[in-house]
């Protein structure tokens, strides 16, 4: 046990350090879907949304070396993708599992075609530079949270005062308020002068862009190059995380520092326990998941029309 | 029933397969070039009609088994980890009692163990759902990539064949050959069982008292609980029945097809039936016998884009793509009302 | 102010060549029955729905309302019967959905003092941090009225307000729509309770089957003038034949204590007696506990203290399968979430209670022929328009609906039924349809345990009537003491120790 403690203790400073970027592209794609949910439209289809992300960031990134227009093409790539599930959830009233699922699909065969058309399957895969730290002079240099606080690369600051606008936002403006309007009842918000079918397509577009720069941060910061199915299920993670979160993108935040702090401890725990088979500190996020899952449990209020299509009568 | 509505799926369908053949430029491809070479390799040569209809053994179980949660509008997309858990039980008690048992006997033997895998890999989700209310999506989800890598780990450690030690490409020892399903002209016998399974469940959900009580659960669960139905029950026997079938799945794979136990990857759309199955049981309106045709035409596709890797070295993953495309238009298909349409353009 | 309004629905011309006046400063009662057309009216006026034909004018300008933010900037306001709420916000949050003035930020302190400005004018207090699922049924409506005049509403329309308040509720209602009156409000109050109109309109309109067939001012009008301009005859609206059947099978409930959807007690030792041949009606506000009984009884809630006997038989412990079987009958007021499974077949929903024996179930199978039958003849027997038993449920209209669902409940053995607001939506002919076959059921020896928010309806069908308040129900009162006050009194607590 005090083995155990020791090197709990000796890895804490690494999940410290490295939670952050492992949580970022989670965080991006929940904070998305936040949204999304909080205007009632379920947004299965992130998974895919963040593969696609994944490739078109990298290839952007690839051609150009900007990273910047990487991830503004890869979110609106996303956003495009959202832009479908739109249609057939808003537009066509279709169930919102199913067309998750499909965007999901379209998504993912997306990724590992374009990928393999424009690049064959390399032995030796192309990388890109990852994007640079942006230190910031002198408060890096303060003892134990310097390097936390400051010491991240740019699209983590984006992301951190993203997150800042968008529970601005949601809690303290009247757009927020209508779109929270639009997640309980879409026919109340219609009455009030607030167009259901237009905040859920701004959310949806939003989410699915948030989703696209979660997955081009995988490929070009945390990893450097491309690899199918990268995302190995974070896209339904990040889905369980707004759950946890309940709605709120603070709770969704710290959600996602406790994953990025599973990914870097299983990371980490793997090298120490060598004899232990890898694949099963891999289980780790996913069971994870389900614990946390099980935490929040039925009991948090849902947005009352979540996953329910707005059908006008008359 | 109104026939306008198949038509339309139908035609929707179709108008996936062409939006999809444009991706094909991305390539150098000629769109019209790429779609004959997929129609040709998955359903008109004799090689590809074989693999066509051996993909479709699994392809069938697997969506089949899905549907039975899913008229419940309990949504398993933990097809894929039952469908793992299955093959990993069956193929242990295969090489556990092989040469012990007739080979009638060890496959019997195989598919109980592939069903009590499949059906206890569906459980903590199922169990999740009735104790805490989470969302079943997320955990069956979870519970697959949980399997991928219990599976991997089987393959490279207890189950490791002695043949794979050496070479290091991970997979368990062979079955015995006189345990293997029997093949009539390339095609597994497995296909019977297939169909079996199919024509069952449609008759389970048309003409029980559980496949009614699913319907009702479905259409609403007020109404379900009004009607008398245990919902507990219910939910947790189709659950039992989905991964246990499922796990046959996985089971009729190994003895049918592969031989062996082999890991998976996950982007790897020829080994992930389990993900596969949820467009074909959805195109098909969750009609086991409309999925018959379902399944075939999907792993048609499949072997039509092998086809096209081979020929024009298109890349196999648009295949998944196409199913997104196929399933996304086809509900929306059910949804709109084309005939109106029309009616309404002509009449302008 | 509405000149030749039309609107269709499928199948049905809702409101036929209107033309309706509505003055300045008037209290105006638009009377009707259900289904005549007064709601579409008005819906049209609020751009909810848009007429196919017509016009609105106001102070002699035509004016186009294509919605409620049209209609809102128009002055028009309207408080519908199924209040435009979000019950998880606050009163505050309610009251700033969809606000456009004052930039992007949402002050809701700012907005707060507005907001008890306008209390404070037009006399109306709620505690508006409160989150609207918190409030009584009244108050909920006040905050409707006060979200409209917060938007600067001059003219108020209001659906059937006092549907689901008791009659000292109303007394307040009318005391502050006077008082709004005379702060220069217009109030347009849309009812079927000739009664009230007489009560608080200067003037009133009658519409019958979406024709206006009557206006006048209030002076010199008379009920029966009024009765025979919203029937079309002059008929009494109570007149159920009632014959006594003796019998000694009850069902009776014993000390029942039941939890709500919020962990707190909403049944509290409630205690009654369902005889065979009579109808016991249950009174309250709604929120009193009534669903929860309800449900409990029927096994879709478990109650916590108490035991519930069906001819002497404890069924305390059944589930709700159990129960059907025991003989019990249920006509839930939820018709299209509860009462039938909307995407299924009509033959589908018919054996909702049946389909777990014969002969609808022979031999483990579904026997699809029986239960066509069985669709079939309730369709006809309870003149159901549907054009055959294999269409889905939710393309029935909702009294057609309720119909099927009172058919098959009446048509199965059961020996009591239990039905709760079962006419609430439902158009004239439908509504006296529904109620002539719960009076008919009960005279064939049934016995009915009917929940209803609308006093006049337990009145009329009830042999005795137990009120329920808080969670407690009260002594039956029989039905030679029936007194609409006394009644209305006790739905207010009095009687009940608290």
């Amino acid at each position: 046990m005090s083995s155990f403690i020791s090197i709990f203790m000796l890895l804490l400073p690494t999940v410290v350090l490295g939670m952050v970027p492992r949580a970022a592209p989670i965080f991006a794609a929940a904070l998305g879907e936040n949204i999304d949910q909080s205007a009632g439209t379920l947004n299965l289809g992130v998974e895919g949304m963040m593969l696609l992300g994944t490739i078109i960031g990298f290839v952007i990134d690839f051609k150009t070396g900007d990273f910047v227009l990487a991830f503004i093409v890869a979110g609106l790539a996303s956003a495009l993708l959202a832009l479908l599930h739109g249609i057939a959830t808003i537009s066509f009233k279709v169930d919102q599992v199913t067309s998750g699922t499909a965007i999901w699909f379209i998504g993912w065969g997306l990724s590992g075609f374009i990928y393999s058309s424009l690049f064959g399957k390399a032995s030796s895969p192309p990388a890109v530079k990852t994007i640079p730290t942006l230190y910031i002079p002198h408060l890096t240099d303060i003892p134990y949270i310097g390097k936390l606080l400051f010491g991240q690369d740019p699209v983590v600051y984006a992301l951190f005062i993203t997150f800042l606008v968008a529970q601005y936002f949601l809690f303290h403006t009247k757009a927020g308020l209508n779109l929270r309007t639009v997640g309980e009842d879409p026919l109340v918000a219609e009455i009030m002068g607030v167009n259901p079918d237009l905040y859920r397509y701004f959310a949806l577009i939003f989410g699915g862009f948030m989703a696209g720069v979660g997955g081009a941060y995988i490929t070009l910061s945390l990893v450097g190059s491309f690899y199918f199915d990268m995302t190995a299920g974070m896209g339904f993670i990040a889905v369980a995380l707004v759950y946890f979160g309940k709605w709120n993108p603070l709770r969704v935040l710290i959600g996602s520092l406790v994953f990025g702090a599973v990914y870097v401890l299983y990371l980490a725990l793997e090298t120490y326990f060598p004899t232990t088979p890898y694949q099963f500190f891999s289980m780790f996020p996913y069971i994870a998941t389900l614990i946390l899952i099980i935490l929040v449990g039925a009991r948090a209020h849902a947005p009352a029309a979540l996953a329910l299509p707005y059908i006008k009568e008359g | 029933m109104n026939i306008r509505k198949p038509i339309q799926i139908i035609f929707f369908i179709i108008l996936a397969l062409l939006i999809s053949s444009l991706l094909l430029l991305i390539d150098h491809v000629s769109p019209i070039a790429g779609i004959a070479e997929l129609i040709s390799g998955g359903f008109l040569t004799h090689y590809g009609l074989v693999a066509t209809i051996n993909d479709t053994i699994p392809l069938l179980i697997v969506a089949v088994a899905i549907i039975i949660p899913f008229i419940a509008k309990f949504w398993n997309i933990g097809g894929q980890g039952q469908y793992i858990f299955g093959s990993i039980f069956a193929t242990w008690i295969g090489l556990e009692l092989a040469g012990s048992l007739p080979g009638a006997l060890l496959i019997t033997a195989a598919i109980i163990f592939a069903f009590i895998g499949g059906a206890l890999w569906a459980m903590p989700p199922t169990l999740m759902k009735i104790y805490f209310g989470t969302n079943e999506i997320i955990t069956t989800l979870m519970m697959n990539f949980i399997a991928v890598y219990f599976l991997d780990y089987m393959t490279i450690g207890p189950m490791e064949g002695s043949i794979a030690k050496i070479t290091h490409v991970p997979s368990s020892a062979p079955i015995p050959s006189p345990d293997l399903l029997p093949h009539i002209g390339g095609v597994s016998t497995g296909i019977f069982m297939a169909l079996a399974i199919a024509v069952i469940i449609f008759i389970l959900l048309r003409y029980t008292n559980f496949g009614y009580e699913l319907k009702l659960i479905g259409s609403s669960i007020d109404a379900a609980r009004y009607a008398g139905a245990s919902l507990r029950r219910d939910l947790l026997l189709s659950m039992v029945l989905s991964g246990g079938i499922a796990g046959i799945a996985g089971m009729i794979q190994v003895f049918g097809i592969t031989t062996v136990l082999l890991p998976q990857v996950f982007s790897d759309i020829t080994t992930s039936f389990g993900y596969v199955g949820i467009p074909v049981a959805l195109v098909a309106s969750l009609n086991p016998l409309i999925t018959i045709i379902s399944a075939f035409f999907f792993s048609g596709v499949l072997n039509g884009a092998y086809a096209m890797e081979i020929s024009f070295g298109i890349p196999i993953d648009l295949v998944i793509t196409i199913y997104g495309l196929m399933m996304f238009f086809a509900v929306i298909g059910v949804m709109i009302n084309l005939g109106r349409i029309f009616r309404r353009s002509g009449a302008k | 102010m509405m000149k030749g309004i039309v609107k269709r629905f499928p199948g049905v011309l809702a409101v036929d060549h209107v033309d309706f006046e509505l003055y300045p400063k008037e209290i105006h009662a638009l009377l009707g029955e259900n289904g005549a057309g007064k709601t579409t009216l008005m819906n049209v006026l609020y751009g909810v729905y848009r007429a196919d034909e017509g016009q609105i004018l106001i102070n002699g300008k035509q004016v186009r309302i294509r919605n409620a933010v049209d209609a809102q900037s128009n002055g028009i306001g309207m408080v519908h019967q199924h209040f435009s709420l979000i019950p998880v916000f606050t009163v505050k949050e309610n009251l700033s959905i969809g606000l456009r003035d004052g930039g992007f930020r949402l002050n809701l302190n700012q907005i707060k003092l507005k907001i008890e400005e306008a209390e404070e004018k037009y006399g109306i207090e709620i505690d508006i941090d409160k989150k609207v699922q918190q409030l009584s049924v009244g108050e909920q409506q006040r905050v409707e009225i006060l979200k409209l005049l917060f938007r600067g509403a001059s003219t108020l329309i209001l659906d059937e307000p006092t549907s689901s308040l008791t009659p000292q509720e109303v007394v307040n209602l009318f005391k502050s729509l006077r008082a709004l009156q005379s702060e220069g409000k217009t109030i347009v109050i849309i009812t079927h309770k000739l009664y009230e109109a007489l009560d608080i309109a200067d003037r009133v309109t009658v519409l019958r089957k979406g024709k206006v067939v009557f206006k006048a001012i209030k002076e010199g009008l008379t009920p029966q003038a009024l009765t025979e301009a919203m029937i079309g005859r002059s008929v009494e609206l109570s007149n159920y034949k009632m014959e006594k059947v003796s019998s000694r099978n009850s069902l009776i409930v014993e000390g029942l204590s039941v939890m709500g959807d919020r962990n707190e007690e909403m049944v509290i030792g409630a205690s009654l007696e369902v005889h065979a041949g009579e109808i016991l009606g249950i009174a309250g506000v709604s929120g009193n506990g009534q669903k929860e009984l309800i449900e409990s009884i029927f096994g879709l809630r478990a109650s916590k203290g108490g035991r519930i006997l069906i001819n002497g038989h404890d069924i305390t412990k059944y589930g709700v399968k159990g129960r059907i079987k025991a003989g019990l009958g249920y006509i839930p007021e939820e018709r299209k979430t509860r009462g039938a499974a909307i995407s299924l077949s009509l033959s589908l929903n018919s054996v909702m209670h049946d389909h777990w024996g014969q002969p609808y179930l022979t031999r483990g199978a579904f026997n699809y022929k029986a239960i066509r039958k069985f669709a079939r003849e309730i369709i006809s027997s309870f003149k159901v328009a549907a054009k055959d038993e294999s269409v889905p449920a939710r393309d029935l209209s909702g009294g057609n609906l309720q119909k099927f669902i009172v058919g098959r409940e009446m048509m199965r053995n059961s020996s009591f039924l239990m039905s709760v607001n079962p006419t609430s939506g439902l158009d004239v002919g439908a509504t006296e349809y529904v109620r002539n076959e719960i009076v008919s059921y009960r005279n064939k020896g049934g016995g009915v345990l009917l929940v209803s928010e609308d006093l006049d309806e337990l009145l009329a069908l009830s042999d005795r009537i137990v009120v329920m308040y808080r969670g407690k129900t009260s002594k039956p009162v029989e039905r030679k003491d029936f007194d609409k006050l006394k009644i209305g009194a006790m739905m207010l607590g009095e009687g009940f120790n608290s």
